[in-house]
């Protein structure tokens, strides 16, 4: 299935839960095949598929109260659970991707995992094309201090 | 450009190929090296983004009223298959990277680190079958064939830098496609939409975004 696992990383990096996001992969497949012919443009399916997984977990959000956890604890959880071979500084790094406010991973997900331009995250997210380039470099900003401990001089 | 403004644009687009950038990277060689330093900070995030899919869970049905399961689970599994392949249909087939990497290793021979080099005039018959240029001088090429791609001739390169040798595929018959990264079997590398079709930029802890856009730089097609 193409596609699917560009779905599942973009839900997961959304949720940081992996249970939850094969429950809204799912859905947003199902979904997907029942509003098929409100796909007009073969070429965009998989904006299409990100957008209606993305509504889908919005859903979820809203339909459940969700119980408040330690925001550490739950990172290092979803850390252990990746079950990852890499190496260390791809574990490091997924740490803090994990740690990112979820406003700034997102177009972060978006660029580096999925290719999207500029223009096409401030669709997605309906938002300006200068809003997009600030959260993308307070994104790069934030994961180079963690990281690096160091900081940036540039403000956009 | 000042290098205040340089490096708002480059934190936030790493791989950026505006020229003012570009030209600002020449001339500031501590820009260049913040720019080299993102770019592979951005390999990393790839690398860290890109966790594991498992494959779709099997469905579970319940013991209690088999019929009615066993109807509900054929509706359902024949609305995913037929789901499934209508967007499969519909959408480009996600195979490129695997069959980039396993073109590669095919040819295990050409990712040797060496100081030899392929003559500018052997590097220019094999491009000019796919009426391409590449500026003379521009990288050191130690091997240079003309490779089958998806049925198609295509100048097949590597590039030698400090790090290791550096696969670049000049794919001008493939259809153009926007910039991907590839993460598989050890490789890290890109592909760019080029002038005609792409260019497949492929290594294993080399700087492929600098040999990419350097070779990219210094391609010159031709109808």
């Amino acid at each position: 299935m193409p596609f699917r696992a560009d779905v599942f990383r973009f839900v997961y990096w959304l949720c940081r839960d992996r249970s939850l996001a094969e429950d809204v992969v799912q859905e947003t497949l199902l979904r997907a095949w029942r509003s098929l012919d409100a796909l007009g443009d073969e070429k965009a399916a998989k904006p299409w598929l990100l957008t209606i997984a993305r509504r889908e977990l919005a859903r979820v959000f809203e339909r459940k109260r969700f119980p408040t956890v330690d925001i550490d604890a739950a990172n290092e959880a979803q850390h252990e659970a990746l079950a990852v071979t890499d190496g260390h500084e791809v574990d490091e790094m997924r740490r803090a991707i994990l740690r990112l406010d979820v406003i700034h991973r997102e177009p972060l997900v978006l660029q580096v995992l999925l290719g999207y331009s500029t223009e096409e995250i401030a669709k997605h997210l309906d938002i300006s094309v200068p809003a997009v380039l600030t959260r993308l470099f307070r994104a790069r900003q934030v994961l180079r201090e963690q990281l690096t401990g160091s900081k940036e001089e540039a403000r956009p | 450009m000042n290098c205040e403004e340089f490096r708002t644009i480059v934190g936030a687009e790493p791989n950026t190929t505006r020229p003012d950038v570009l030209a600002h990277a020449q001339q500031c060689v501590e820009c260049a090296r913040y720019r080299e330093e993102m770019q592979a900070m951005d390999r990393l995030i790839y690398r860290a983004l890109a966790v594991d899919v498992q494959p779709a869970p099997p469905i579970e049905l319940p013991k209690s009223n088999p019929r009615i399961w066993r109807i509900a689970a054929s509706v359902l599994i024949t609305a995913l298959t037929v789901a499934f392949t209508s967007i499969w249909l519909l959408t480009p087939r996600d195979t490129f990277a695997a069959e980039v990497i396993a073109h590669i290793n095919e040819e295990p021979d050409s990712l040797l680190m060496t100081s030899e080099s392929v003559s500018d005039e052997s590097i220019e018959s094999i491009l000019s079958r796919a009426r391409v240029r590449l500026k003379p001088g521009v990288a050191l090429v130690s091997y240079a064939t003309p490779c089958t791609f998806r049925g198609h001739l295509s100048p097949h390169l590597v590039v030698q830098t400090e790090q290791g040798p550096i696969t670049v595929l000049v794919l001008p018959e493939e259809p153009q496609r926007p910039r991907q990264y590839i993460d598989e079997e050890g490789f890290q590398g890109v592909v760019l939409p080029a002038p005609r079709g792409v260019i497949v930029v492929v290594g294993i802890g080399a700087p492929v975004d600098q040999v990419a856009q350097t070779v990219l730089g210094a391609l010159e097609y031709w109808q």
